[in-house]
């Protein structure tokens, strides 16, 4: 008799409880467990033929994955929160704080990005001194959008926040360079800041100082988060 | 997306809240796969995912619809498989079926003849 359909189930299953509360994730597996059992019982006294029960068992597991993640991600949410709600309330509000920052800058740089894309595939709207600067800046906004929906995941706050930060400085040096096919008041604000400072830092100050401070910003906050954040993974 | 109302249940909830309550009248246990097939109308084939299905009866359970419980290890070592996790329904999870059984015959009173 084969079992790989069986085990190839037990794995998934053990694969997405990892990390959700033990008493739950052993539950889940117990129940699949006697599922598959039952099921290849049944089936036997049906006469089916193993390769139909495979596949069957294999089709079964396969519809429910996008089932078997959300209820991961629920679980994994339930346990942040039950884990949050048992810290200090000015811890509380610490993490509350430095999570929305994450959302605003996270956001705001994925605004930024889009805006500039837009502008820069407008007929008429890229800048002909630039030509790789919009490839450069869809690919930034694009691992910008990845990253901020990873750090909205409790489970995977800390490396969401970490790919911002590594994000953000090409996706600002981009904007910044390709201002003039971006936007015109946004070329004149820089060229009149240019105007303040010696022509030997305009370069640094305009172009790449917004992206490491940001990113300086966004790995600050990530540090701290990792340290100050209950676990997301479960153990009881 | 939508948050749903309190107490509503979805299609599949539905079907799971009525499969158990067959299963109970035949003084069947209602455990996972014994519910896949009572949804299948007692075939084998296309049952419902197992995602799907155990995902939909820890929702239920979690809001109060469903008990759950665990079969005493004995039952399973006499019949040596492993143990089934059984459910019942409670009174809110009749109560929500009801309601959803009345508000589908509401918006589509060719099912309440049915």
């Amino acid at each position: 008799m084969t079992r790989r359909a069986d085990d190839r189930i037990r794995r998934w299953v053990r694969l997405y409880t990892r990390g959700v509360t033990e008493d739950i994730a052993r539950d889940r597996q117990q129940e699949i467990d006697s599922d598959l059992f039952e099921y290849r019982a049944a089936a036997r006294i049906a006469g089916m033929s193993e390769a139909g029960v495979d596949r069957a068992i294999m089709r079964r597991g396969f519809v429910g994955i996008a089932a078997d993640i959300s209820w991961r991600e629920r679980e994994l949410r339930r346990s942040y929160a039950a884990k949050l709600a048992s810290l200090p309330p000015v811890r509380r509000r610490s993490i509350g704080r430095v999570v929305v920052a994450t959302y605003v800058l996270g956001g705001l740089l994925v605004g930024l990005g889009a805006l500039a894309v837009v502008r820069l595939w407008t007929p008429g709207g890229a800048n002909a001194l630039v030509p790789t600067i919009r490839e450069g800046i869809l690919a930034a906004t694009i691992a910008c959008l990845v990253s901020l929906y990873f750090a909205t995941r409790p489970s995977s706050r800390v490396p969401g926040m970490l790919g911002l930060a590594v994000a953000a400085i090409p996706l600002t040096y981009g904007v910044m360079t390709g201002m003039e096919g971006i936007s015109a008041r946004g070329a004149y604000v820089l060229y009149r800041l240019a105007l303040l400072m010696p022509s030997e830092v305009t370069h640094w100050v305009t172009e790449l100082a917004p992206g490491i401070l940001l990113a300086i910003l966004l790995y600050w906050g990530a540090l701290w988060l990792r340290r100050s954040s209950p676990d997301t993974t479960a153990t009881k | 997306m939508a948050r749903r109302k309190q107490g509503s249940v979805l299609p599949i909830e539905l079907a799971l809240l009525e499969a158990i309550v067959d299963l109970g009248r035949r003084e069947e246990p209602a455990y996972g796969i014994a519910l896949a097939r009572e949804l299948a109308g007692g075939e084998l084939t296309n049952l419902t995912a197992h995602g799907t299905l155990y995902k939909a009866l820890a929702r239920l359970t979690e809001r109060g619809q469903l008990e759950s419980s665990w079969e005493p290890a004995e039952q399973a070592e006499i019949e040596r498989r492993p143990r089934r996790k059984l459910y019942r329904v409670t009174a809110a999870g009749a109560a929500a079926a009801q309601a959803a059984r009345q508000s589908l015959s509401a918006s589509n009173p060719g099912l309440a003849l049915s």
